[in-house]
């Protein structure tokens, strides 16, 4: 492996030049596949991730249904070329822990129960990945989910916190998590403050730990904020419901 | 927009919106409308997108999936299929095993039912026993979405009056996001069905409609 980069220089910048607490700049496109009941496109430095959700559709085979609510089926996938080494397009064991832990951090936000015996299908594809997928996916699929018109009790935003240098550090990008010493991805509903999803790899001391959710949560307001926006800017432009004529 | 706060205080959460702490939330993208009942106000949100839930006493185009031992598996268009039975259809009981189901419907016909029974533990029921219900033999079929219907719906009169009047032609709309348009001939059953799309999409200025309403008048 090549050697190790400046992760963090003197004046306290990281390896692309942003703040410890800086995000890197997103970007969220709503409703860009045709054919999905929803749809969210998402960019988010280096990450272009691209989510379709479908549904709530009759599900096959039947016998999978759930009496009382209705079944998600999270599928995240890498494209072969999403990555510096070509990465064969089987689904890989960390893919199929991804879509897992993806659809856990989904389901609390969804009113499950207003549709028993169906299906929920979100697909997540990263077309290019550069550290934090998980958290762009949860970003993007949320807001994909809200688009198919599916009743959700709020948005799940995501963000992962990290330590370089002994320093706490906002939205890791691929070099940091590679190189630094510690990743730890949160996702929230921001109204409620509830999270729905907090993973860690790494060594983070009980103060670290309680500083990196606070810092987490700053960058999930953030990142909520262009969830909204992004909705916002599609729907606004839809004429008015029953206007008088 | 889900989690945004529609209201504080009074009120009762309806559809598309729930309850916490006095706060009502928005659970879909959609519009706020205030209704009144009994004396408390009731939130909804009615939503932009999202699957057709049937409703007992719904009218819905439907279309016939497969045939089964005295029913018919019919789509409307909603994460359920629906059942018709085969005594929904006869005014009296008839012995299937004598009986040509596909004589009366077969796979790829179009009906026009009502909901009769949903309760999300089981399929919803359709019924044919009613004068405006059964098969449909002609015309063209249109497919909306959702909040597009309600839009129709809302001027439900005017516009069945237009298409009526100009295009000779008559309107079954499907609570199910499916409009049945029956002309006296093809042309005219295309142009309808263009002036609904438009309409529909929200293509027209209020000042257009209102001038393509009043000609008809």
């Amino acid at each position: 492996m090549s050697e190790e980069p400046t992760l963090l220089t003197p004046e306290g910048l990281r390896v692309d030049g942003r703040r410890p607490d800086e995000l890197r700049p997103i970007k969220i496109e709503v409703g860009v596949l045709d054919n999905a009941d929803g749809s969210a496109y998402l960019e988010q430095g280096g990450n272009k991730v691209i989510v379709a959700v479908y549904g709530p559709r009759e599900l096959h085979p039947k016998h999978l249904s759930l009496p009382n609510r209705a079944l998600v089926r999270t599928r995240y996938h890498m494209t072969p070329f999403s990555v510096e080494e070509r990465k064969a397009p089987a689904p890989t064991r960390r893919e199929i822990e991804l879509s897992k832990v993806i659809r856990e951090a989904l389901e609390p936000s969804i009113f499950l129960n207003e549709y028993p015996r169906t299906a929920i299908d979100i697909f997540i594809e990263v077309l290019q990945a550069d550290g934090g997928t998980r958290c762009a996916s949860i970003t993007a699929a949320s807001v994909a989910l809200a688009d198919a018109g599916i009743p959700l009790r709020d948005l799940v935003a995501a963000i992962a916190v990290g330590k370089v240098k002994g320093r706490l550090v906002l939205d890791l990008n691929h070099l940091e998590d590679q190189y630094g010493e510690g990743d730890m991805p949160v996702a929230m509903m921001p109204v409620f403050n509830a999270v729905t999803l907090l993973q860690a790899d790494g060594l983070f001391t009980p103060e670290e730990f309680k500083k990196a959710l606070k810092l987490a949560r700053k960058g999930i307001m953030e990142v909520y904020r262009a969830q909204k926006e992004a909705l916002r800017k599609k729907y606004s432009r839809i004429p008015k419901e029953g206007e008088e004529l | 927009m889900p989690g945004d706060v529609v209201v504080t205080g009074h009120y009762l959460p309806g559809h598309g919106s729930y309850k916490l702490d006095r706060k009502v939330y928005a659970k879909r993208i959609g519009l706020v409308e205030v209704t009144d009942v009994g004396g408390q106000k009731v939130v909804n949100v009615v939503p932009f997108k999202g699957a057709y839930l049937p409703k007992e006493g719904d009218v819905v185009v439907g279309k016939v999936l497969d045939i089964g031992i005295g029913h018919w598996l019919v789509d409307i268009n909603s994460p359920y299929t629906a059942v018709l039975p085969v005594s929904e259809i006869f005014p009296r009981p008839v012995d299937i095993s004598k009986v040509d189901l596909t004589e009366h419907l077969n796979i790829g016909d179009l009906v026009v039912a009502r909901v009769i029974a949903f309760d999300l533990t089981r399929d919803p029921l359709l019924t044919l026993k009613e004068s405006r219900l059964g098969k449909v033999v002609k015309g063209s079929l249109l497919e909306l979405p959702l909040s597009q219907i309600r839009r129709l719906w809302m001027m439900r009169e005017r516009i069945t009056k237009l298409i009526e009047e100009r295009y000779k032609c008559s309107l079954v709309v499907g609570e199910n996001g499916r409009i049945l348009v029956i002309g006296p001939e093809t042309r005219q059953e295309v142009d309808a069905v263009k002036i609904l799309k438009a309409i529909g999409e929200g293509r027209y200025s209020k000042r257009e409609l209102r001038r393509l309403l009043g000609e008809s008048r």
